[in-house]
């Protein structure tokens, strides 16, 4: 009688465990194809909030590896899984600017900068002065480019990941595009 | 399209809509937006599967995962309030204060009342209280002490995490301000 129950009880937390492996089930997509939906969007944003294509594979996995360890965590109804994803590579980007100024103190001359000149960084398919304009910006004006322009997140979902108001957002994309528009000019002149 | 203005962030929501430039400054706003969505760093097959074997591992870990940053506050609170209360029921049972207050004899030393009076008084004093009446009250009074100290560390805990957050906030602005210019002086070099 004993072992009956406590073979039920055992199938009934096994059950359970099953669907919590199984976010789906729970209105939470499958890491798989979180993965496959949204890691070019994500590796995207790295690439242009940190202007460095290692750190931003190295950030886009660690974005997934949290992600993944916190995904039961992941409330549908708080946002999007793309913007809860960029919240994720923000705070992890956020650490590397971080790790980045530390190495800076410690090295006299930062020469890596000046190595990644010759080639491409944001993207092969960007013209020349496109290129050059984007890295004359900051790395929070390339964040709400990436965000708004190349992820496509509306306004109110951009500035939960910046942790600014909608209007700020809007008033940090407008600049930074008037900057990239001014640079540019200033390169092909 | 200024950046404060409303009616030209208005503009550029509509822009990063799709909707058709109706001014040349719109139409080349429009060519940029165009060139940056069309020039997007698409992440590498590696990329892909770096990630998916890394979410693999942790996966095949038969580890229970640790409860989230709610349930942990929750169990934390829970925990705070059950010490407190057994702390003042320990404290009701060891130390239950004393019966009756001698503050009629004092009085009666300080202000000497006329003797008939003082034997009224006397023939009307209360009985003393339980045992079981005093350890409640004693415990009461400890929990009410636990209560005080207990809001003024919450305050405290408060103050610092929000100056703490603060300060995160302002180095975050900082980092991601900053970098930039830094680069701005590699190019110029």
């Amino acid at each position: 009688m004993t072992n009956r129950r406590a073979g039920a009880v055992s199938k009934g937390v096994n059950a359970l465990s099953a669907q919590l492996e199984r976010p789906a089930a729970l209105g939470v997509p499958a890491f798989g194809d979180l993965v496959a939906e949204h890691l070019d969007a994500v590796y995207r944003y790295l690439v242009y909030l940190t202007g460095d294509r290692s750190a931003a594979e190295d950030l886009a996995a660690e974005t997934f590896e949290k992600a993944f360890r916190s995904r039961r965590r992941f409330d549908p109804r708080r946002g999007a899984p793309r913007a809860w994803l960029c919240r994720i590579a923000h705070s992890a980007a956020v650490d590397w600017f971080r790790a980045e100024a530390r190495r800076r103190r410690r090295e006299d001359a930062y020469s890596r900068d000046r190595a990644e000149l010759d080639e491409s960084l944001f993207a092969e398919g960007l013209s020349p002065a496109l290129e050059t304009a984007l890295r004359t910006l900051s790395p929070a004006e390339r964040e709400v480019v990436a965000l708004r322009v190349l992820l496509d997140l509306d306004g109110p979902s951009a500035a939960r990941v910046l942790g600014i108001s909608p209007t700020a957002c809007s008033t940090r994309l407008s600049r930074a595009l008037k900057r990239l528009e001014e640079a540019m000019g200033d390169v092909r002149d | 399209m200024s950046a404060t203005d409303p009616a030209g962030a208005e503009r550029l929501e509509a822009l990063l809509a799709g909707e058709e430039p109706r001014t040349p400054a719109e139409e080349r706003r429009a060519l940029l937006l165009a060139e940056l969505r069309g020039g997007a760093p698409v992440a590498a097959a590696a990329l892909h599967a770096r990630v998916l074997a890394r979410a693999d591992a942790p996966a095949r870990s038969r580890r229970r995962p640790l409860p989230g940053g709610r349930a942990r506050i929750l169990a934390l609170a829970a925990a705070v309030v059950a010490v407190a209360l057994a702390a003042a029921a320990v404290h009701g049972v060891v130390s239950p204060g004393p019966g009756l207050r001698p503050v009629a004899s004092s009085a009666r030393t300080t202000a000497p009342a006329p003797a008939a009076t003082a034997g009224t008084a006397a023939a009307t004093q209360p009985a003393a209280p339980s045992r079981a009446s005093r350890s409640f009250h004693s415990a009461v009074g400890f929990l009410a002490l636990e209560g005080v100290a207990g809001a003024a560390a919450l305050a405290l805990a408060a103050a610092l995490l929000v100056l703490v957050r603060e300060r995160r906030r302002r180095e975050e602005r900082r980092l991601l301000g900053a970098s930039a210019a830094g680069r701005r002086g590699d190019l110029m070099e």
